[in-house]
């Protein structure tokens, strides 16, 4: 069995060699393609699931801005009214205040402007971003106004070449602030705090607007009870202005990541679109595949001829298509960020965005459970129909040199 | 040990109807070697095409070693092509991407029960038959043509059919290089397998024990 399949391999390559050309369009085609199903396939996977940081992006609700029961913006809670609310809310596991925005900040003496967040110590506990170097700022070192503040990993890259810099200084509005702590790349999707690549205490805080507050409710607490929970203390707290508040708008996490459309809409949409991505080149390679499996068809019907059987010859002329797509798929997986990036960058060069990307990177779980399963999907797609007309061919036929 | 009966084969096209065999009838006895003989589109190879279950009939029957061939599923005629033929074609129909000991040891890859070191030995063996044994690791584009047509008999051989098709094993050989090859045909057909071969040449058919004629798909002469 086990040379067999080396014999078939042999032949497979062999043949690879003798039809660069289309073994080339083939495994490119594949790489291009997957290029684009593993960066939607990943999307939707960190919008659709728990993704890091957002660990709890389904048990986490978002109070943010809020309107009057006609529509009119009534602004969000300030930190004093946060504190009451959380009183009246009770249940809660933990909570994160959250705030954004920009800073012209001194960073080796060059001033950049960097999209920031002023987020309390408990952010990082109810958030889990991969520290690099150092560690989060505390709560003590919060409430103490200590000057630490937390960076991402390209932020250390970019300016200071290393991610051996804690301790190092940043200078904003003329006061110099230290570098506890470095995170690795993240998705701005999953991240409460998106595109911020610095993130200070919120005691530093330069401004009066209303804080974000997200709430966690750990398990067993029924998520809708924790948003009747939540309703009812915003309601209580807007009820203390005299002004009626529409709490219907409260979410978790994970809903306003996905938006209103909801995880089986942008699911289907997401798959769809995957599908065609992969028939429009699959039809493309066939066209191709087709002309070339004449060239396959005479060692098929000698194998056949010496006691192969229909189903191994499919197989086998699969086999030569399975090392193509494998190679592509590699290769589109490997491409995946780096392009994604290179795409960001080169179209959409938003300064707000800074440094961070749409995925963090590829997961063994996409890889191993979405583009291993649409890889097979593809192969079969484009060499499935080529492998059986040949494999099923007049031996006679073939060896006689005619075409039926 | 072959026996056909009523054996028919059309050929359908948009337009045409081609009557390639009409009701053949033969017998083959064990150990014989028999030729086949006739001119072109006669149906001589589409009668051997149909002993080796390369090819349906459209109507009667063959039987091998007693067996009902006709009958048989496509995994059930893999596995007799296998065990009981050998086949040598005019074209050698050697694999380009495989070399000499490859191509030999082809047949026995789909016996399971044949172990890799034993596979290896009669390849070996069947080679040194041919006097090819110093051409191992030759590929197919590296050999002669009468080369490449002992390699094809090497591979017909190793399994130890009972029965060899050879479809105009000579057609592409100059005459001396036939003349080995029939003297290695000859030479295994005493040690007892039946041979059946198609051929044009009248020279290369009499070295055979029984030749029969074929005229427009029905058999002439005996």
């Amino acid at each position: 069995m086990k040379r067999k399949w080396a014999q078939h391999i042999k032949s497979a390559l062999y043949n690879i060699r003798k039809n660069k050309a289309y073994a080339l369009f083939c495994a490119s085609g594949t790489a291009f393609t997957f290029i684009f199903v593993v960066f939607l396939a990943q999307l939707a996977y960190t919008a659709l699931s728990n993704y890091p940081p957002s660990v709890h992006a389904d048990r986490t609700l978002s109070v943010s801005t809020f309107t009057d029961n006609d529509g009119k913006n009534i602004g969000g809670l300030s930190r004093i009214e946060i504190d009451f609310l959380l009183q009246d809310i009770k249940e809660y596991t933990s909570y994160s205040i959250i705030n954004q925005g920009t800073v012209n900040a001194l960073i080796q003496d060059r001033f950049r402007i960097f999209s920031v967040a002023y987020v309390n110590a408990e952010f990082w506990e109810m958030y889990s971003y991969t520290f690099l170097a150092g560690r989060p700022f505390t709560r003590d070192e919060c409430e103490a106004r200590k000057n630490g503040v937390v960076i991402t990993k390209n932020l250390a890259k970019s300016c200071f070449r290393s991610l051996d810099i804690v301790g190092r200084k940043i200078e904003v509005r003329g006061m110099d602030f230290e570098i506890v702590g470095v995170v690795d790349d993240f998705s701005f999707i999953s991240s409460p705090t998106s595109t911020s690549e610095i993130w200070f205490p919120h005691t530093f805080y330069p401004f009066s607007n209303p804080f974000t507050l997200h709430v966690f409710f750990s398990s067993p607490t029924d998520m809708k009870r924790a948003k009747e929970l939540v309703s009812k203390a915003v309601e209580q707290s807007f009820s203390k202005k005299n002004v009626s508040v529409y709490t219907g708008n409260i979410s978790t996490v994970k809903e306003q990541k996905i938006g209103q459309s909801g995880d089986s809409v942008l699911g289907l949409g997401i798959g769809t679109i995957i599908l065609l991505l992969l028939l429009i080149p699959a039809i493309n390679i066939l066209t191709l595949k087709l002309a070339y499996t004449r060239n396959r068809a005479e060692e098929i019907a000698i194998r056949r001829t010496f006691g192969s059987g229909k189903l191994a010859s499919f197989f086998q002329l699969m086999l030569e298509d399975l090392l193509l797509v494998m190679a592509g798929t590699l290769i589109g997986i490997v491409a995946t960020k780096p392009f994604v990036l290179m795409i960001q960058r080169t179209f959409f060069d938003i300064p707000m965005l800074g440094s961070t990307s749409l995925i963090s990177g590829v997961d063994f779980f996409v890889i191993a459970g979405v583009i291993v399963p649409l890889m097979m999907l593809f192969l079969f797609m484009f060499g499935g129909i080529p492998a059986y007309v040949t494999a099923k061919r007049n031996i006679a036929d073939v060896l006689k040199g005619g075409m039926q | 040990m072959i026996e056909i009966k009523n054996l028919t084969k059309v050929f359908y096209t948009k337009e045409i109807k081609t009557t390639a065999l009409n009701a053949v009838n033969l017998d083959v006895e064990r150990g014989t070697f028999l030729s086949i003989m006739g001119p072109s589109g006669c149906g001589k190879s589409t009668l051997l095409n149909m002993i080796g279950l390369l090819d349906q009939p459209t109507g009667g029957h063959i039987v091998i070693n007693g067996s009902e061939v006709t009958a048989m599923r496509d995994a059930e005629t893999a596995k007799f092509r296998n065990n009981v033929l050998g086949f040598i074609f005019q074209r050698f129909h050697l694999i380009p991407a495989l070399n000499v000991l490859d191509n030999v040891e082809l047949p026995l890859l789909y016996r399971s029960h044949v172990a890799e070191k034993e596979c290896r030995q009669r390849a070996l063996d069947v080679l040194e038959k041919v006097g090819l044994s110093h051409r191992l690791k030759h590929f197919p584009s590296q050999l002669s043509g009468g080369q490449c047509q002992r390699v094809a008999i090497a591979r017909a051989l190793i399994g130890k059919p009972e029965i060899i098709l050879a479809d105009e094993p000579t057609g592409n050989l100059d005459s001396k290089m036939s003349d080995e090859i029939m003297k290695l045909l000859v030479e295994i057909n005493q040690e007892g397998t039946t041979i059946v071969m198609v051929t044009h040449d009248e020279k290369i058919a009499g070295q055979t024990q029984k030749i029969v004629r074929m005229l427009d798909g029905i058999i002439s002469e005996v």
